[in-house]
Protein backbone atom coordinates (compact mmCIF):
# COMPACT_ATOMS: atom_id res chain seq x y z
CA UNK A 1 0.00 0.00 0.00
CA UNK A 2 1.36 3.38 -1.00
CA UNK A 3 1.56 6.11 1.57
CA UNK A 4 -0.32 9.29 0.81
CA UNK A 5 2.01 12.17 -0.01
CA UNK A 6 2.45 14.47 2.97
CA UNK A 7 0.51 17.67 2.66
CA UNK A 8 2.70 20.77 2.94
CA UNK A 9 2.26 22.73 6.15
CA UNK A 10 0.72 26.20 6.20
CA UNK A 11 4.14 27.70 6.84
CA UNK A 12 5.60 25.98 3.76
CA UNK A 13 2.73 27.15 1.56
CA UNK A 14 3.08 30.71 2.88
CA UNK A 15 6.81 30.66 2.16
CA UNK A 16 6.12 29.51 -1.42
CA UNK A 17 3.60 32.33 -1.91
CA UNK A 18 6.01 34.91 -0.51
CA UNK A 19 8.69 33.56 -2.87
CA UNK A 20 6.42 34.49 -5.75
CA UNK A 21 4.56 31.24 -6.42
CA UNK A 22 1.01 32.68 -6.51
CA UNK A 23 -0.70 29.38 -7.37
CA UNK A 24 0.27 27.98 -3.97
CA UNK A 25 -2.43 30.23 -2.52
CA UNK A 26 -5.02 27.86 -3.97
CA UNK A 27 -3.97 25.25 -1.39
CA UNK A 28 -4.72 27.70 1.42
CA UNK A 29 -7.99 28.65 -0.26
CA UNK A 30 -9.10 25.01 -0.46
CA UNK A 31 -7.90 24.26 3.07
CA UNK A 32 -9.62 27.20 4.78
CA UNK A 33 -12.60 27.85 2.52
CA UNK A 34 -15.09 26.12 4.82
CA UNK A 35 -13.76 27.92 7.88
CA UNK A 36 -14.26 31.29 6.21
CA UNK A 37 -17.71 30.25 4.89
CA UNK A 38 -18.77 29.38 8.43
CA UNK A 39 -17.62 32.74 9.74
CA UNK A 40 -18.99 34.90 6.94
CA UNK A 41 -22.38 33.22 6.64
CA UNK A 42 -23.15 34.02 10.28
CA UNK A 43 -22.46 37.72 9.93
CA UNK A 44 -23.37 38.70 6.39
CA UNK A 45 -26.63 38.27 4.39
CA UNK A 46 -26.64 35.24 2.10
CA UNK A 47 -26.68 37.33 -1.09
CA UNK A 48 -23.47 39.13 -0.18
CA UNK A 49 -21.66 36.12 1.23
CA UNK A 50 -19.60 35.16 -1.83
CA UNK A 51 -18.39 38.70 -2.43
CA UNK A 52 -17.46 39.17 1.23
CA UNK A 53 -15.58 35.87 1.23
CA UNK A 54 -13.69 36.95 -1.87
CA UNK A 55 -12.77 40.22 -0.12
CA UNK A 56 -11.63 38.24 2.92
CA UNK A 57 -9.33 35.99 0.88
CA UNK A 58 -7.87 38.93 -1.02
CA UNK A 59 -7.09 40.59 2.32
CA UNK A 60 -5.58 37.36 3.57
CA UNK A 61 -3.37 37.14 0.48
CA UNK A 62 -2.26 40.76 0.73
CA UNK A 63 -1.60 40.45 4.47
CA UNK A 64 0.52 37.30 4.21
CA UNK A 65 3.83 39.23 4.42
CA UNK A 66 2.71 40.53 7.84
CA UNK A 67 2.01 37.03 9.21
CA UNK A 68 4.95 36.34 11.49
CA UNK A 69 4.10 32.75 12.29
CA UNK A 70 4.06 33.42 16.03
CA UNK A 71 0.26 33.10 16.24
CA UNK A 72 -1.97 30.28 15.04
CA UNK A 73 -2.68 30.69 11.31
CA UNK A 74 -6.34 29.64 11.73
CA UNK A 75 -6.80 32.33 14.38
CA UNK A 76 -5.05 34.94 12.23
CA UNK A 77 -7.17 34.01 9.21
CA UNK A 78 -10.40 34.02 11.28
CA UNK A 79 -9.68 37.50 12.57
CA UNK A 80 -9.26 38.78 9.00
CA UNK A 81 -12.56 37.15 8.02
CA UNK A 82 -14.37 38.70 11.01
CA UNK A 83 -12.89 42.14 10.30
CA UNK A 84 -13.97 41.85 6.66
CA UNK A 85 -17.53 41.20 7.87
CA UNK A 86 -17.26 44.19 10.20
CA UNK A 87 -16.11 46.36 7.27
CA UNK A 88 -19.02 45.04 5.23
CA UNK A 89 -21.47 46.34 7.84
CA UNK A 90 -19.65 49.64 8.28
CA UNK A 91 -19.92 50.20 4.56
CA UNK A 92 -23.56 49.06 4.48
CA UNK A 93 -24.56 51.37 7.35
CA UNK A 94 -22.66 54.32 5.81
CA UNK A 95 -24.43 53.89 2.49
CA UNK A 96 -27.70 53.06 4.31
CA UNK A 97 -28.02 49.75 2.51
CA UNK A 98 -29.07 47.81 5.60
CA UNK A 99 -32.32 46.01 4.78
CA UNK A 100 -35.11 47.33 6.98
CA UNK A 101 -37.99 44.92 6.75
CA UNK A 102 -41.12 45.72 8.68
CA UNK A 103 -42.53 43.63 11.48
CA UNK A 104 -45.96 42.11 11.62
CA UNK A 105 -48.18 40.66 14.34
CA UNK A 106 -46.57 37.24 13.95
CA UNK A 107 -43.21 38.66 15.08
CA UNK A 108 -44.80 40.28 18.11
CA UNK A 109 -46.60 37.04 18.89
CA UNK A 110 -43.34 35.09 18.60
CA UNK A 111 -41.64 37.39 21.08
CA UNK A 112 -44.45 37.13 23.60
CA UNK A 113 -44.65 33.34 23.21
CA UNK A 114 -40.92 32.96 23.86
CA UNK A 115 -41.11 35.03 27.00
CA UNK A 116 -44.15 33.25 28.38
CA UNK A 117 -43.27 29.66 27.37
CA UNK A 118 -41.63 27.41 29.96
CA UNK A 119 -40.65 24.41 27.81
CA UNK A 120 -36.96 24.17 26.80
CA UNK A 121 -37.78 21.96 23.81
CA UNK A 122 -40.25 24.40 22.38
CA UNK A 123 -37.74 27.17 22.94
CA UNK A 124 -35.42 25.51 20.43
CA UNK A 125 -38.27 24.98 18.00
CA UNK A 126 -39.33 28.56 18.36
CA UNK A 127 -35.82 29.78 17.73
CA UNK A 128 -35.77 27.84 14.47
CA UNK A 129 -38.83 29.58 13.11
CA UNK A 130 -38.63 32.16 10.35
CA UNK A 131 -40.14 34.84 12.59
CA UNK A 132 -37.18 34.50 14.95
CA UNK A 133 -34.62 35.09 12.20
CA UNK A 134 -36.61 37.97 10.74
CA UNK A 135 -37.03 39.62 14.12
CA UNK A 136 -33.34 39.20 14.93
CA UNK A 137 -32.29 40.69 11.57
CA UNK A 138 -34.71 43.55 12.07
CA UNK A 139 -33.37 44.32 15.53
CA UNK A 140 -29.70 44.01 14.47
CA UNK A 141 -30.40 46.38 11.60
CA UNK A 142 -31.18 49.05 14.16
CA UNK A 143 -27.77 48.86 15.78
CA UNK A 144 -24.47 50.29 14.62
CA UNK A 145 -21.90 48.07 12.85
CA UNK A 146 -19.78 47.95 16.04
CA UNK A 147 -22.73 47.02 18.27
CA UNK A 148 -23.91 44.45 15.77
CA UNK A 149 -20.57 42.65 15.52
CA UNK A 150 -19.90 42.57 19.23
CA UNK A 151 -23.44 41.42 19.97
CA UNK A 152 -23.20 38.62 17.44
CA UNK A 153 -19.84 37.42 18.73
CA UNK A 154 -20.40 37.71 22.47
CA UNK A 155 -24.15 37.55 23.03
CA UNK A 156 -25.21 35.17 20.24
CA UNK A 157 -22.10 33.04 19.63
CA UNK A 158 -21.06 33.01 23.27
CA UNK A 159 -17.41 33.98 22.76
CA UNK A 160 -15.49 35.43 25.69
CA UNK A 161 -14.51 39.10 25.72
CA UNK A 162 -10.91 38.15 25.03
CA UNK A 163 -11.78 35.92 22.07
CA UNK A 164 -13.99 38.60 20.54
CA UNK A 165 -11.30 41.22 21.16
CA UNK A 166 -8.72 39.08 19.35
CA UNK A 167 -11.01 38.60 16.37
CA UNK A 168 -12.00 42.25 16.09
CA UNK A 169 -8.63 43.71 17.00
CA UNK A 170 -10.14 45.77 19.83
CA UNK A 171 -9.15 45.94 23.49
CA UNK A 172 -10.91 43.57 25.90
CA UNK A 173 -12.27 46.55 27.87
CA UNK A 174 -13.76 48.05 24.71
CA UNK A 175 -15.45 44.75 23.84
CA UNK A 176 -16.88 44.39 27.35
CA UNK A 177 -18.26 47.93 27.49
CA UNK A 178 -19.70 47.75 23.99
CA UNK A 179 -21.13 44.31 24.63
CA UNK A 180 -22.96 45.55 27.71
CA UNK A 181 -24.31 48.64 25.94
CA UNK A 182 -25.35 46.79 22.79
CA UNK A 183 -27.20 44.17 24.84
CA UNK A 184 -29.13 46.95 26.57
CA UNK A 185 -29.92 48.52 23.21
CA UNK A 186 -31.18 45.20 21.83
CA UNK A 187 -33.38 44.68 24.88
CA UNK A 188 -34.79 48.17 24.48
CA UNK A 189 -35.52 47.55 20.78
CA UNK A 190 -37.27 44.23 21.54
CA UNK A 191 -39.24 45.76 24.40
CA UNK A 192 -40.51 48.32 21.92
CA UNK A 193 -41.75 45.51 19.66
CA UNK A 194 -43.98 44.04 22.35
CA UNK A 195 -47.60 45.04 22.31
CA UNK A 196 -48.49 47.66 24.85
CA UNK B 1 -45.63 49.42 27.11
CA UNK B 2 -44.73 45.99 28.49
CA UNK B 3 -41.23 45.32 29.71
CA UNK B 4 -39.15 42.16 29.53
CA UNK B 5 -38.44 40.77 32.99
CA UNK B 6 -34.92 39.85 33.96
CA UNK B 7 -35.57 36.09 34.04
CA UNK B 8 -37.07 36.23 30.57
CA UNK B 9 -33.89 37.70 29.11
CA UNK B 10 -32.16 34.31 29.35
CA UNK B 11 -34.97 32.58 27.46
CA UNK B 12 -35.02 35.28 24.83
CA UNK B 13 -31.25 35.13 24.45
CA UNK B 14 -31.36 31.36 23.94
CA UNK B 15 -34.12 31.60 21.35
CA UNK B 16 -32.32 34.37 19.48
CA UNK B 17 -29.05 32.41 19.60
CA UNK B 18 -30.87 29.45 17.99
CA UNK B 19 -32.24 31.78 15.32
CA UNK B 20 -28.74 33.15 14.74
CA UNK B 21 -27.23 29.68 14.30
CA UNK B 22 -30.09 28.41 12.15
CA UNK B 23 -29.13 30.38 9.08
CA UNK B 24 -29.45 28.60 5.78
CA UNK B 25 -26.66 26.27 4.77
CA UNK B 26 -24.14 28.05 2.67
CA UNK B 27 -21.53 26.68 0.34
CA UNK B 28 -19.39 28.14 -2.36
CA UNK B 29 -18.67 26.24 -5.53
CA UNK B 30 -15.58 25.58 -7.61
CA UNK B 31 -16.47 28.46 -9.90
CA UNK B 32 -16.19 30.86 -6.98
CA UNK B 33 -12.72 29.50 -6.17
CA UNK B 34 -11.61 29.89 -9.79
CA UNK B 35 -12.84 33.49 -9.75
CA UNK B 36 -10.98 34.28 -6.52
CA UNK B 37 -7.76 32.73 -7.80
CA UNK B 38 -8.12 34.76 -11.01
CA UNK B 39 -8.39 37.91 -8.92
CA UNK B 40 -5.42 36.91 -6.78
CA UNK B 41 -3.30 36.30 -9.89
CA UNK B 42 -4.27 39.70 -11.25
CA UNK B 43 -2.89 41.27 -8.06
CA UNK B 44 0.52 39.89 -8.89
CA UNK B 45 3.23 38.24 -6.90
CA UNK B 46 3.82 39.25 -3.29
CA UNK B 47 7.52 38.66 -3.87
CA UNK B 48 7.87 41.69 -6.17
CA UNK B 49 5.82 43.84 -3.77
CA UNK B 50 7.86 42.85 -0.75
CA UNK B 51 11.15 43.07 -2.63
CA UNK B 52 10.40 46.60 -3.91
CA UNK B 53 9.59 47.62 -0.35
CA UNK B 54 12.79 45.99 0.88
CA UNK B 55 14.87 47.76 -1.76
CA UNK B 56 13.31 51.10 -0.85
CA UNK B 57 13.99 50.52 2.84
CA UNK B 58 17.62 49.57 2.18
CA UNK B 59 18.07 52.67 0.02
CA UNK B 60 16.62 54.95 2.70
CA UNK B 61 18.81 53.45 5.44
CA UNK B 62 21.95 53.83 3.29
CA UNK B 63 21.28 57.55 3.11
CA UNK B 64 21.14 57.97 6.89
CA UNK B 65 24.96 58.36 7.46
CA UNK B 66 25.17 60.84 4.56
CA UNK B 67 22.30 62.84 6.07
CA UNK B 68 24.03 62.87 9.49
CA UNK B 69 27.32 64.13 7.97
CA UNK B 70 25.45 66.86 6.09
CA UNK B 71 23.68 68.00 9.29
CA UNK B 72 27.04 68.20 11.10
CA UNK B 73 28.67 70.17 8.27
CA UNK B 74 25.77 72.59 8.09
CA UNK B 75 25.92 73.06 11.87
CA UNK B 76 29.63 73.91 11.71
CA UNK B 77 29.07 76.24 8.75
CA UNK B 78 26.33 78.15 10.54
CA UNK B 79 28.48 78.71 13.64
CA UNK B 80 31.65 79.63 11.69
CA UNK B 81 30.26 81.94 9.02
CA UNK B 82 29.23 85.46 9.93
CA UNK B 83 25.84 85.44 8.34
CA UNK B 84 23.71 88.55 8.36
CA UNK B 85 20.03 87.99 8.13
CA UNK B 86 17.64 90.11 6.07
CA UNK B 87 16.08 91.26 9.31
CA UNK B 88 19.38 92.73 10.52
CA UNK B 89 19.97 94.55 7.20
CA UNK B 90 16.51 96.10 7.34
CA UNK B 91 17.08 97.05 11.00
CA UNK B 92 20.38 98.81 10.16
CA UNK B 93 18.74 100.70 7.33
CA UNK B 94 15.83 101.80 9.50
CA UNK B 95 18.10 102.99 12.34
CA UNK B 96 20.44 105.06 10.16
CA UNK B 97 19.06 105.48 6.66
CA UNK B 98 21.36 108.47 5.78
CA UNK B 99 24.68 106.65 6.21
CA UNK B 100 23.51 103.33 5.07
CA UNK B 101 24.93 101.92 1.89
CA UNK B 102 25.19 98.41 0.69
CA UNK B 103 28.92 98.81 0.06
CA UNK B 104 29.52 99.87 3.66
CA UNK B 105 27.86 96.76 4.78
CA UNK B 106 30.33 94.52 2.96
CA UNK B 107 33.54 96.49 3.77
Amino acid sequence: MQNEPLKPSDAEIIRQILDGYINAFESLLTRYRDLVVNIVKKHVPYNDMEETMQDAFIRIYQSLPTFKGESDFRQWLSSIAVRTCYDYWRKAYRSREVPMSSLTDKHQNWLEEVISDQSEQSLYERGSRNEARELLEWALGRLSAEDRMVLELVYLEGLSGKEAANLLGWSVANVKVRSFRSRKKLQKILTGVMKG
Amino acid sequence: MKSIKREHHVRLKEALAVAYREKEKAEVGELWQVRVMGHIRSLGSLYSQTSYLGLFERFVWQLVPVACVLVLLLGVAVTQLDLISDYEIVKMFMEDPADFSLLALYK
